[in-house]
């Protein structure tokens, strides 16, 4: 190789050095570029990473190159970039999430910028505040909705608008809602505010239940302060009270304030301190009497109830009581009062049932079943108490019980009633007075009344019945009476009042005895009563007055022969002890509506009438004329005079003479006696002898007429007259067995020769004791005495006995003379008398002959005497001697 | 779950945090499963506030503890 080709080499080679060396400058220099590129982009990344640059004496360059910084900081920013994108779809949820959120909530919600334009709200806000939600956006709040003030005011905006931080809040109302108002700022991160974002939470239901829940609570306030248990609420750990209501504290006596607090024993249950039912013993409910002490310490009885309730969570006591201090005084005094009417229950002598009754298919009352009974009713009923209670009646009764009716309706209508009961299978009779005590029971009141209802009836039979005959009385008849006057009104009939007398009933009773008159009156008494037709009745009005009511007639005709029924019926002969007896009666008749139209008048008419006939003549009857009532007065006051008549010398002897038809001159002459009443003047015998014969009276007087005759007998005979006889009547009371004794004393006394005096006797009077009666007459004979029969011809003497008697004389009855000339039988009878009595040899006298005729006929006939007023009428004793001194001048 | 320890007590910020995040992108995988976590020991008092920052932008969670004169850093996730 050459040099050149060297040189040209070296050359070469030079060049290339030169090259070399500026290219390793060059590359020098970009590394060092690239180093401090390097390095800067690391601590920019650094920077980025939030650290301190890293310095060139901490890492040199190897090293930084060997540690890659950048493809640390690379592949941690990949992680950076990776949880930012991560973080980013996050937020794309959370912001869809909230999205939802905004639009779905119940809350409307306004969102306003930072001028307080509306930037968005959500459909709630839209409905709520009528929004148009189109056109919304970037207005003014005006703008977009209605009525802005009443929702959001200038003032609460201007507030937001100063908010510096937090939030604000309000309530408000806004048509018909109430809502809650949250309005919170936005603000960036230079801490302005870019939006409003305003919360309207719906709160109007939130807002009534609170309303409610007030309402609730006051009126539980007022309850629990109004009612009238007191009340306590209780801390079951300390036994506090915690609350008090009005009525409590009032019964403490204390401030509601110092109440609570105290432990609840210093006032209730003290007794049981640590004993709490519910606390210490474990009871769910404590229900029972207990005492309260009061602030004055006074113990109060009350009812207690306590029980565990709880409030907010927590457990309390709740007590509540009230007094029943007025209750356990009217307990007290019920149980007291209990106890004393269960003792006068079980002693009363009432007997006491109560009962339920008992219904049938149809409701109707069938039966009844006794719950209680006290001992005097079971005692009534002959059984006990368990025979009785619960039974039902009809086992006892066998049937359906009796008055089962009435029980109904006090059950139903609860008027009480009142019956009378008659079991006759216990001979009983209860007054039952039914009552209603509870509803649908029926309570009786039993009284035996058997022995009290024996006695009324006993009472109404002495009361309305004749005990001796056993007829209707005096008050009895009247009420029928009454009654058959209200009928014949009615029906315009009749009622025939009779009044009967029995005739010589006291003869009866003077001569055989009461006992006998009593059977007497009986016999007479079932002869009336079982002849009697329907509907009439017949009374007993005492002694032997009876009074028969004739009804349902027609005509006076129909009483006229029940009168006359009657008196046949009295006629026939009874038989008493062996003595046929006649009691003939004598009838006065009173006439419904004629005579009067009231009970007490046609009885008295009646009776007047009756007298009347007695008068007139016995055993007949008589009518009831206006003019028998004056006499029927006097006879009244009559009765009464007459018993001082005779110490008033008021009676005096009248004589009337007694002719001899042969001789013409007088042979005698009757005694008949007057009363010269003081006032009234001379009264006829025939009205006052039937008067002194109703009492011992006529034995007084008929002694005083016997005397009397026999002493102007006496005179006369001492003047001359020494056949002159002086004829007396007797009366029936005075034919007795000491009459014989009485006649011989006063002709011992008057000295007038026995044959001088002649007894007058009537022919019942010899009838009816015939026995008796011829005794007496043969006594009396034996003492000289003439005897002669009065009336005869009226009565029904049996002619025949006529000769057993020792009588001298007959007197014809004056109603056959009287009639002598107008009835033929009459002139027969006196024909027949005259002949049988002097075929009996015995002396006939007329009496009552008037006429010149009727003594014509009396002369032709045989009569022996006669007396009357064709020869004299009666005349005073002084009178008869003058006419006695004339005559025997006359005949010499 | 493992804990990866590892010290860089003596280098100071920024290396410290380089070194943490080194670490941290070696072990991305089970971290960011919760399979492992980690736990620095420094005693660079900067490395406290830049380690953390770092590491909570990546997405993982950290606290911080003292022991004896040195920080621990313990870098997890959830």
């Amino acid at each position: 190789m050459d040099d050149r080709e060297l040189e040209l080499q070296n050359q070469e080679l030079q060049q290339q050095l030169r090259q070399l060396q500026q290219e390793k400058t060059r590359l020098l220099q970009l590394e060092q570029d690239v180093i401090g590129y390097v390095r800067t982009k690391i601590d920019q990344l650094l920077k980025i990473m939030g650290t301190l640059p890293l310095r060139p004496e901490e890492l040199d360059d190897e090293t930084l190159l060997a540690l890659d910084p950048i493809g640390i900081i690379a592949e941690s920013f990949s992680q950076v970039l990776d949880h930012l994108k991560e973080t980013n779809d996050d937020l794309v949820v959370a912001r869809d999430e909230l999205k939802a959120i905004f639009d779905a909530t119940g809350a409307a919600i306004l969102v306003l910028d930072s001028t307080q334009k509306l930037h968005s709200c959500n459909p709630m806000a839209v409905r709520r505040f009528a929004i148009d939600a189109s056109s919304a956006q970037g207005r003014s709040l005006d703008e977009c909705i209605p009525d802005c003030h009443a929702l959001l005011s200038k003032h609460f905006l201007d507030d937001l608008a100063a908010c510096r931080e937090g939030k604000l809040s309000l309530e408000m109302c806004f048509g018909d809602y109430c809502y809650s108002l949250v309005a919170t700022p936005v603000r960036d991160s230079n801490d302005q505010v870019s939006f409003y974002v305003l919360i309207f939470s719906d709160i109007t239901e939130l807002k009534k239940t609170e309303a409610s829940l007030v309402d609730a609570e006051t009126r539980l306030t007022e309850i629990l302060n109004t009612m009238m248990a007191g009340i306590l609420i209780i801390d079951p750990e300390t036994h506090c009270i915690v609350d008090v209501n009005y009525m409590a504290a009032q019964m403490i006596g204390d401030e509601p304030e110092k109440i609570i607090g105290s432990v609840c024993h210093r006032y209730i249950c003290p007794s049981s301190a640590g004993q709490c039912p519910l606390t210490d013993l474990n009871q769910v409910i404590d229900n029972s009497d207990r005492i309260l002490i009061n602030n004055q310490g006074d113990k109060i009885p009350i009812l207690k109830t306590a029980t565990v309730i709880e409030l907010n969570g927590k457990p309390f006591i709740l007590e509540s009581f009230i007094d029943i201090q007025a209750r356990k005084l009217a307990e007290q005094a019920l149980r007291e009062s209990e106890q004393r009417y269960r003792s006068l229950y079980t002693a009363m002598k009432e007997g006491v049932a109560i009962g339920e009754l008992v219904y049938d298919d149809h409701g109707v009352a069938c039966d009844y079943r006794l719950h209680d009974v006290n001992r005097a009713f079971a005692e009534m009923l002959e059984t006990s108490t368990a025979e009785l209670v619960d039974r039902r009646a009809s086992e006892f009764y066998g049937t359906v019980p009796p008055y089962i009716h009435v029980l109904d309706e006090v059950v139903k209508y609860g008027v009480p009633r009142e019956y009378e009961l008659p079991l006759p299978q216990l001979e009983k009779v209860f007054h039952i007075s039914v009552s209603r005590p509870e509803k649908d029971r029926f309570a009786c009141i039993v009284n035996d009344v058997t022995a009290s209802k024996k006695a009324q009836q006993e009472i109404e039979r002495l009361a309305y019945y004749d005990t001796l005959t056993g007829l209707p009385n005096r008050v009895l008849i009247k009420d029928r009476l009454q009654q058959a006057i209200a009928q014949a009104q009615r029906s315009r009939a009749l009622v025939g009042v009779l009044a009967l007398d029995l005739d010589h009933f006291k003869k009866i009773n003077d001569s055989l005895g009461i006992g006998c008159g009593d059977q007497m009156l009986k016999l007479v008494s079932q002869r009336l009563k079982g002849h009697l037709r329907q509907g009439d009745s017949v009374a007993r009005m005492g002694g032997d007055e009876f009074v028969i009511l004739i009804t349902g007639i027609k005509s006076q005709n129909d009483i006229v022969s029940a009168a006359g029924k009657i008196l046949d019926l009295l006629a026939e002969p009874v038989t008493i002890d062996g003595h046929d007896l006649v009691s003939t009666g004598s009838l006065g008749i009173s006439v419904y509506p004629t005579d009067a139209d009231e009970v007490d008048l046609l009885l008295k008419h009646a009776d007047t009438a009756m007298y009347q006939a007695k008068e007139t003549g016995r055993n007949l009857y008589q009518f009831y004329s206006p003019d028998m009532n004056e006499r029927a007065f006097e006879r009244l006051f009559l009765d009464s005079d007459l018993h001082r008549a005779l110490e008033r010398n008021e009676l005096e002897l009248y004589f009337q003479p007694q002719i001899d038809m042969v001789q013409g001159h007088i042979v005698g002459a009757e005694a008949l006696l007057r009363w010269n009443h003081v006032s009234k003047g001379q009264i006829s015998p025939v009205v006052f002898i039937p008067l002194a014969e109703e009492s011992d009276l006529i034995l007084d007087i008929g002694r005083w007429v016997m005397e009397e005759a026999c002493r102007h007998a006496r005179r006369w005979y001492d003047q001359g007259h020494t056949e002159l006889r002086v004829a007396v009547n007797l009366s029936a009371r005075q034919f007795r067995s000491d009459l014989p004794d009485i006649v011989a004393r006063v002709l011992r006394e008057t000295k007038l020769p026995a044959h001088l005096l002649e007894l007058e006797l009537t022919e019942s009077l010899l009838m009816e004791r015939p026995e008796l009666a011829r005794t007496i007459l043969n006594k009396l004979r034996t003492l000289g005495s003439h005897l002669s029969i009065d009336d005869f011809g009226t009565g029904y003497s049996s002619l025949s006995y006529l000769k057993h008697f020792p009588i001298d004389r007959l007197k014809i009855d004056r109603s056959f003379v009287k009639d002598l000339n107008v009835d033929p039988d009459d002139a027969i009878i006196v024909e027949a008398i005259i002949a049988l009595a002097h075929g009996l040899r015995l002396n006939v006298v007329a009496e009552g002959v008037e006429t010149a005729d009727q003594l014509e006929f009396m002369r032709q006939r045989g009569c022996d005497e006669i007396q009357g007023f064709v020869v004299a009428r009666p005349m005073p004793a002084d009178e008869f001697e003058r006419y006695l001194q004339e005559s025997r001048r006359k005949t010499g | 779950m493992k804990t990866i320890e590892f010290d860089i007590c003596g280098q100071i910020c920024p290396s410290a945090l380089l070194t943490a995040l080194k670490e941290i992108n070696r072990h991305k995988g089970q971290l960011k499963q919760g399979e492992c976590e980690l736990v620095i020991l420094t005693d660079a008092r900067d490395a406290t506030r830049t380690i953390p920052s770092a590491v909570e932008n990546m997405g993982y969670q950290v606290d911080i503890s003292k022991k004896s004169g040195c920080y621990l850093i313990r870098i997890f996730t959830r």
